[in-house]
C-alpha cells in the first residue's frame, strides 16, 4: 500500500491508565491505517480499547489516563501547494490540537441522550463549531448583501421622498459590500453567527433531519434519540472533516433507526468525501457498512484486512473464534461455540501475545515474544506467530 | 400564560407554608408570654385590665383567640410591639425592613461576586494548592461562629486601629449621626437616600464604610455556601459527556468551561443562592446585634428576650414571606437557565 | 423446623460432637438478650417516667443512676430485642446469626460501658462471653470461613477508602483535629490545670502564658477572664458540653428524620404530601428565631432546652434527605427483585433501602454536627443557654465580650475553638462526600 492514499496511520499507540489498583495498560501497541474515502470498522469485545483508541486519536484521554507512546500520523492536504503534509498529532501543541478537533477529525459518541449540551439549542451547538473552524467572511458578507436586497425590494413599491433617499443609501451600501466580495473583511459577529446558522441548517438538511428549520430552535431534550444522533452527526460533519470517527454511534439506537443512520453515513461519505472509522462490537454493522476491518483484542491490533477477506478468510485465531461465535441463520446448533477463558486483566496482561492463554495454537514463542502486525498476504495484516492457513480466494 | 399559571400555582402552594409558620409561632409565642401585654402599658390602670382582656377576646379559648389574631392580621393590624414603646408592628417593620434588606443585599452581592469565581477556580484546579486554599477558606466561612467573627473584626478593624490612631472602619450603626445630625430617612435605604434625597457624597461614603464590616461578616457565610455549591456542581458538570463533546469540537478549555460548563453548573447554584437569602435573615439576627444595626434582626432578639409577642409573630411571618418569595424567584430564574424546565 | 434450616445445614453439616458448644452459646445469648432488654428498659422507662412526674409538678427523688440515661437505655433495649431475634435464629444454626451476634454483642458491651454504671460494667463482661464462645474451635469452624469470605470485599473497599483518605490532606487534618478535641474533652479532668468553674480572684484578666499570682498554681496558658477563670481549662471542659449537645442533637434528628422520611418516601401518597408541607414550614422559619422561641416556650434557658429546640428545628433536613434518597432507590431494580421474591415492605425498607441512604446521611451528619455546634453556641451567646459560670463556649464569648478591651483572649480562644472543631467536621464531611461518592470513587 502506498502511503499517499492514507489519511490516518496509527503506529504502536500506547495508552495507560494510572489507577489505585495499578497501571491499566489499555492500549499496548495499536496499529491502524485508514485510506482516503474508506469506511473502516474497528471491532473487538467490550473493554478491548476501541473507545480509548478513538479518544487517543483526538487526544481526549482524561486523567488518570495518559498516552505514553507511538505516533498518530494525519495526512493533511495543503490547499495552497496541493501537497499532502504528514502531521504527528502527538507532537502538536494543545493549541494546534484545537484546530484538529472538530475540523480535521470529528467524532460522534455513543449515547445521544447525554452528549448534546442540554442548555443550548441544536442550531447554536452546530453553529458553534462552524464559527470556530470555518472562515465565514464570504458567507457573512453574502448574507448581509441579501438582507439589503430584500430591504430594497420592500421599499421598491413605495413612493415618497423618505423612501427614495433611504433607497439611495441602501444602494450605496450594497455597492460598497459587493465591491468587497473578492476580499471580504472580518465580519460583524452578528452576521458571522447568521452565516453559521445557515450552514448549520444546511447540515441538518444533509443528514435528512425532518423539519430542520424547527429543529434548529429546539433543545436536545425535545428530540428523539435518532434525531439527536443525526444532529450530532451533522455537528461532526459541519466542517467537512478528513476523518469521522463513530464511537458506537448506533449502539444506543433501536434497530430500524440504526439502519437509517448507517445508510446515512454511507451516503454522506460519498457526498462529503470523508473517511470514516466505525467503532462497534456488532459484526453485522461491519459487514453492512465497512470496506476494511481492523480487529482489536485486549489493547492490541490483531488483524486488519478488507471486510470480505476477514469474513471468509480470517487468519488470526482470535478473529476466527470471534466469527464462529456469531450466530448464523442457516445453522442449527445447540450451543454457540465460544472462545475458552476470559478477557485478561489489563493491569497484569499476559506476556508475549496477549491472546496466548486462550489460544489453541499457542506455543512457547507466544508466551515470550509479542507478535507484530505484518502483511502476510497482499492486503492482509495479522499480528500472530502462527496465523491460520490461507483458505485462498474469496469464498 | 403558562408562566402566569405557574406563578399562581406557586403562590397557592406557598399559602399553607406561610399559614403553618404563622400557626406554630402564634402558639409558641403564647407559651412564651401573656398576650395581654400587647394591649397595656405602664400607664394603664389596673382596673382597666379585665376590660381590655374581654374586649380583645383574651378570655376566650386559645383557638378562638387565634382566629381573632388571624382576622386582625388580614385587616392590617399586626399588633403592637411592646419592646418598641407600643408602636404598631407594621410601622416598626416598615421602618426597619430597609436596613436589613440593604445589609442583606450588600452581603449577597459580595457573596455572589466572590463565591462564583472562587468555586470555578477551585473546581477547575481540583486538588491543586489553590483548590485546597479555596476549600479551607470557604469551609471556614461555613464553620465560622458569626457572632465571634463579628467581634473579632470589630476588635481589629475598629478598636485596635482606632487606638493606634490609624484610619479605621466604624464599629456600629448605619451612619455617623454626630457628623450627619441633619439626616432624615426617606426610603430607608441609606445608600439611596444619601445620594437621591440628601445629595451628600460624604454621607454616602460614610454609610458605605459602615456597611463594610457587617456586610462582609454576613456575606462570608453565604459566600462560602455559594463557593462550595459552585465547586461541586462544576466538578459534576465537568464529568458530563457534553463537556467531552465540547472538547471534541475543538473548543478551547476557556470556552468549554465558561460557555458549556458554567451555564449548567449555575443551575443548582441559583437554588442555593435563593435558599441562602433566607439564611441571611437568620444571620442578620446575630450580626445586627453586634453591630448595633437597627434592623429587623436586632428587633427580633430584643422581642424574644422581652416576650414581645406581636413582634415575634410579625417578624417570623415576614421572614417566611421573604423566604417564599425568594423561592419563587429562584424557580423563575431556574426556568430561564434550564430549558428542560417548562412552567406549567 | 423450616425448610431454610435444612438448606443451610445441608451446606455445612454440624459435627455432632460440637452440638453441645452450640447449645451453650444459644443459651447464653438468650440470657444476654433478655438481660439487655430488661436493663435498657429500666433505664429508659425509669428516666422518662421520673421526668414526666417531675414535669407534672410532683417532687420525686429518682435514684441518681437513672437520671439522663433515657437515650442509652433506649439503645440498649433495642439491642436487646435484636439479640432476642438472634438467639431465636441461633437455635436453627442460621448462618447470618454468628456475625450478627459478634456485632450486636460488641456494640451492646460498648453501650453498657457508656452507662457509667458498675452494673453496666459487669453486664458488659457478661455480654462478651458469647463472643468468646464464638471462637471455640468447634463453633468457629462453622461460620468463620463464610464470614471472612464476606468480609474480604468489604475490607478491600475499606482499605481503598483509607487510601483515598490518606490522599486528601484536608480530611486527615480534620480527623486529627476532631480526635484531638474529643480526647482532650474526655481527659479534661486530668489535662486541665484548673476546674471548669474554678475562680482565682487574684488572677483576673491575665494575658496568655502568665504565671498565676497565687504561688504554686499552674500557668494560665491562654490567660484568664474577668472573674479569674482559666480560659484554657474552661475551653477543655466546654468541649465536653458543646460536643455532647451537638452530637445528641444530630443523632436524635437523624433518628426522627430517617424514620419519617423513609416511611413517607416509601409509601408516598397523602402521608408524603403532609410531611413535605410540614418540612416546608420548617424550612421557611428563620431557624435561630424558632429555636429561641422554643427555648422560651419550654420555660427555662438551659442547654437541655437548647438541645430540644435544635432537635425540633433539625429533623426536617434529614426527613428531606432520606425521602429523596428513598424515592431514588425505590425505583431501582434490586428493590423490584426483592419485592418479587416476596420480601415485606418493612424488610425492603430496613435491609435494602435504608442502607443505601446511609452514605449521604453520614456526610450530612458530619457537617451538621459542626452547624449545630455553631447554632448552639450562638443561642447561648445571645443568652438562651446555661446560667453564667458554666463552662460553655458561646457563653464564654458572651461574658468575655463585656471586658473585651481588657482581655480579648477570653473571647478569642473559645471562638477559635468553635471555629476549629466546626471547620474540622466540615473538612471531614466535605472530604468523605467525595470519597464515598460512587461516581468519583472508581477511576
Amino acid at each position: 500500500m502506498s502511503d499517499d492514499e492514507l489519511v490516518l496511520k496509527v503506529e504502536d499507540l500506547v495508552t495507560n491508565f494510572y489507577t489505585y489498583e495499578g497501571v491499566v495498560k489499555a492500549l499496548d501497541g495499536v496499529n491502524l491505517f485508514l485510506r482516503k474515502g474508506d469506511t473502516m470498522g474497528l471491532v473487538g469485545e467490550t473493554g478491548c480499547g476501541k473507545s480509548v483508541t478513538a479518544r487517543s486519536i483526538l487526544r481526549l484521554v482524561e486523567p488518570p489516563g495518559r498516552i505514553e507512546g507511538g505516533r498518530i500520523l494525519l495526512y493533511v492536504p495543503n490547499e495552497e501547494s496541493g501537497n499532502v503534509e504528514e502531521v504527528d498529532l502527538l507532537k502538536l501543541s494543545e493549541e494546534d490540537m484545537l484546530h484538529v478537533r472538530g475540523r480535521l477529525v470529528s467524532i460522534v459518541f455513543q449515547d445521544p441522550a447525554t452528549f448534546p449540551n442540554p442548555v443550548f439549542t441544536i442550531g447554536d451547538q452546530i453553529a458553534e463549531v462552524v464559527m470556530l473552524h470555518q472562515d465565514l467572511r464570504k458567507e457573512a458578507l453574502e448574507i448581509r448583501i441579501e438582507e439589503l436586497r430584500n430591504a430594497l425590494d420592500k421599499l421598491e413599491g413605495k413612493g415618497g421622498l423618505v423612501s427614495s433617499t433611504r433607497r439611495e443609501k441602501i444602494r450605496e451600501r450594497l455597492a460598497h459590500y459587493e465591491s468587497q466580495l473578492d476580499d471580504p473583511p472580518e465580519p460583524d459577529p452578528k452576521y458571522k453567527k447568521k452565516a453559521a446558522l445557515k450552514i448549520a441548517e444546511d447540515m441538518l438538511r444533509l443528514v435528512k433531519m425532518p423539519a430542520p428549520d424547527k429543529v434548529m430552535m429546539q433543545y436536545p431534550h425535545e428530540l428523539s434519540g435518532g434525531m439527536r444522533q443525526r444532529a450530532l452527526i451533522a455537528m461532526a460533519l459541519a466542517c467537512n472533516p478528513l476523518i469521522l470517527i463513530c464511537d458506537e454511534a448506533t449502539t444506543a439506537l433501536d434497530v430500524t433507526v440504526q439502519a437509517q443512520v448507517l445508510n446515512l453515513l454511507n451516503e454522506l461519505k460519498k457526498e462529503v468525501g470523508t473517511s470514516i472509522i466505525i467503532i462497534t462490537h456488532d459484526m453485522g454493522v461491519v459487514a453492512e457498512t465497512c470496506s476494511w476491518v481492523t480487529v482489536m483484542y485486549a489493547g492490541t491490533t490483531v488483524e486488519s484486512c478488507a471486510t470480505e477477506e476477514l469474513f471468509y478468510n480470517p487468519r488470526h485465531p482470535y478473529t476466527a473464534g470471534l466469527l464462529t461465535a456469531v450466530p448464523k441463520l442457516h445453522e442449527n446448533r445447540e450451543r454457540l461455540p465460544q472462545i475458552r477463558g476470559s478477557v485478561p486483566n489489563l493491569i497484569t496482561p499476559p506476556p508475549g501475545c496477549r491472546f496466548h492463554p486462550r489460544c489453541d495454537y499457542a506455543t512457547g514463542i507466544c508466551e515470550t515474544e509479542k507478535p507484530h502486525l505484518k502483511e502476510i498476504s497482499p492486503g492482509h495484516w495479522v499480528a500472530c506467530h502462527h496465523p491460520l492457513p490461507d483458505k485462498g480466494g474469496k469464498r | 400564560m403558562r408562566l402566569r399559571d405557574f406563578i399562581i400555582r406557586r403562590i397557592l402552594l406557598a399559602i399553607p407554608v406561610v399559614f403553618g409558620v404563622l400557626t406554630i409561632t402564634w402558639f409558641l409565642s403564647h407559651m412564651v408570654g401573656d398576650p395581654v401585654v400587647m394591649y397595656i402599658n405602664t400607664n394603664t390602670p389596673a382596673s382597666a385590665i379585665p376590660g381590655i382582656i374581654r374586649s380583645h377576646g383574651l378570655d376566650q379559648p386559645p383557638h378562638i383567640q387565634y382566629f381573632i389574631y388571624l382576622n386582625n392580621l388580614f385587616h392590617g393590624d399586626w399588633g403592637e410591639s411592646t419592646s418598641m414603646s407600643f408602636r404598631p408592628v407594621t410601622e416598626v417593620i416598615a421602618q426597619r425592613f430597609p436596613a436589613t434588606i440593604e445589609l442583606a443585599l450588600v452581603a449577597m452581592v459580595f457573596a455572589v461576586l466572590l463565591g462564583i469565581p472562587l468555586g470555578i477556580i477551585s473546581a477547575t484546579r481540583k486538588d491543586q494548592m489553590i483548590d485546597h486554599f479555596t476549600r479551607i477558606f470557604s469551609l471556614a466561612g461555613v464553620s465560622m461562629p458569626i457572632f465571634w467573627f463579628a467581634i473579632m473584626l470589630k476588635y481589629v478593624l475598629y478598636y485596635q486601629l482606632a487606638i493606634m490612631g490609624l484610619p479605621h472602619l466604624p464599629g456600629g450603626y448605619r451612619y455617623d449621626s454626630n457628623r450627619f445630625y441633619w439626616f432624615q430617612y426617606t426610603t430607608g435605604f441609606i445608600l439611596i437616600d444619601s445620594l437621591v434625597y440628601a445629595h451628600s457624597i460624604p454621607l454616602f461614603v460614610d454609610a458605605l464604610t459602615h456597611l463594610v464590616m457587617p456586610g462582609f461578616c454576613l456575606g462570608y457565610l453565604t459566600m462560602a455556601i455559594i463557593t462550595r455549591m459552585m465547586r461541586s456542581s462544576m466538578l459534576e458538570v465537568l464529568r458530563e459527556d457534553y463537556i467531552t463533546l465540547a472538547r471534541a469540537k475543538g473548543l478551547s478549555e476557556k470556552v468549554v468551561i465558561y460557555r458549556h460548563a458554567l451555564r449548567n453548573a449555575l443551575i443548582p447554584t441559583v437554588t442555593v443562592i435563593g435558599l441562602a437569602f433566607g439564611g441571611l435573615m437568620t444571620g442578620a439576627v446575630l450580626t445586627e446585634t453586634i453591630f448595633q444595626w437597627h434592623g429587623l434582626g436586632q428587633w427580633a432578639v430584643s422581642a424574644i428576650l422581652s416576650a414581645d409577642l406581636a413582634a415575634i409573630n410579625g417578624f417570623t411571618l415576614l421572614v417566611a414571606l421573604i423566604f417564599v418569595t425568594a423561592n419563587l424567584i429562584v424557580d423563575l430564574v431556574y426556568g430561564t437557565l434550564d430549558p428542560r424546565i417548562r412552567f406549567g | 423446623m423450616t425448610e431454610e434450616y435444612h438448606l443451610r445445614s445441608d451446606e455445612i453439616p454440624i459435627d455432632p460432637s460440637t452440638v453441645g458448644q452450640f447449645r451453650v452459646l444459644w443459651f447464653l445469648e438468650l440470657v444476654v438478650s433478655i438481660m439487655l432488654t430488661i436493663l435498657g428498659g429500666i433505664l429508659f422507662v425509669g428516666d422518662v417516667t421520673y421526668s414526666i412526674i417531675e414535669r407534672l409538678g410532683y417532687p420525686v427523688v429518682p435514684p441518681d443512676w437513672i437520671i439522663g440515661k433515657f437515650a442509652i437505655g433506649f439503645a440498649i433495649a433495642v439491642l436487646g430485642l435484636i439479640a432476642v431475634r438472634i438467639a431465636a435464629a441461633l437455635e436453627n444454626y442460621e448462618m447470618w446469626t454468628f456475625s450478627a451476634l459478634l456485632y450486636v454483642n460488641l456494640i451492646s458491651a460498648g453501650s453498657l460501658i457508656l452507662t457509667e454504671l458498675s452494673t453496666g460494667l459487669y453486664a458488659a463482661v457478661f455480654v462478651l462471653v458469647p463472643v468468646v464462645l464464638l471462637f471455640l474451635p468447634g463453633v468457629k469452624s462453622y461460620w468463620w470461613e463464610t464470614f471472612v469470605e464476606d468480609m474480604v470485599p468489604r475490607l478491600r473497599e475499606f482499605r481503598y477508602s483509607m487510601h483515598l483518605v490518606r490522599k486528601s490532606p484536608l480530611v486527615v487534618v480534620g480527623i486529627v483535629i476532631i480526635v484531638a478535641f474529643v480526647i482532650l474533652a474526655l481527659l479534661a479532668p486530668w489535662v486541665a490545670p484548673y476546674g471548669p468553674e474554678e475562680r482565682i480572684w487574684a488572677d483576673t484578666n491575665l494575658p496568655p502564658g502568665s504565671p498565676s499570682n497565687v504561688p504554686g498554681n499552674p500557668v494560665h496558658y491562654w490567660g484568664t477572664d474577668n472573674s479569674g477563670g482559666d480560659v484554657f481549662s474552661r475551653i477543655l471542659y466546654g468541649a465536653q458540653v458543646d460536643l455532647r449537645v451537638a452530637i445528641t442533637v444530630v443523632i436524635v434528628a437523624i433518628v426522627i428524620g430517617t424514620f419519617l422520611g423513609a416511611v413517607s418516601g416509601y409509601y408516598g401518597g397523602k402521608l408524603d404530601e403532609l410531611l413535605m408541607r410540614v418540612t416546608d414550614v420548617f424550612f421557611a422559619f428563620p431557624g435561630l428565631i424558632l429555636a429561641m422561641a422554643i427555648v422560651m416556650a419550654l420555660g427555662s434557658r438551659s442547654l437541655e432546652n437548647i438541645s430540644v429546640a435544635l432537635m425540633v428545628t433539625w429533623w426536617p433536613t434529614y426527613a428531606r434527605l432520606v425521602r429523596g434518597q428513598v424515592l431514588l432507590e425505590r425505583e431501582k431494580l434490586y428493590v423490584e427483585a426483592a419485592r418479587s421474591v416476596g420480601a415485606s415492605d418493612a424488610r425492603i425498607l430496613i435491609y435494602h433501602i435504608i442502607p443505601n441512604t446511609i452514605q449521604p446521611i453520614i456526610v450530612q451528619a458530619t457537617m451538621d454536627t459542626g452547624a449545630v455546634l455553631l447554632v448552639a453556641a450562638g443561642l447561648s451567646f445571645i443568652g438562651f443557654g446555661p446560667p453564667a459560670g458554666i463552662a460553655e463556649w458561646g457563653l464564654m464569648i458572651a461574658k468575655g465580650q463585656e471586658y473585651f478591651s481588657i482581655s480579648p483572649w477570653a473571647v478569642f480562644f473559645p471562638g477559635f475553638a468553635i471555629l476549629l472543631v466546626s471547620l474540622a467536621l466540615n473538612l471531614v464531611g466535605d472530604g468523605i462526600r467525595d470519597i464515598l461518592d460512587p461516581k468519583l470513587r472508581r477511576r
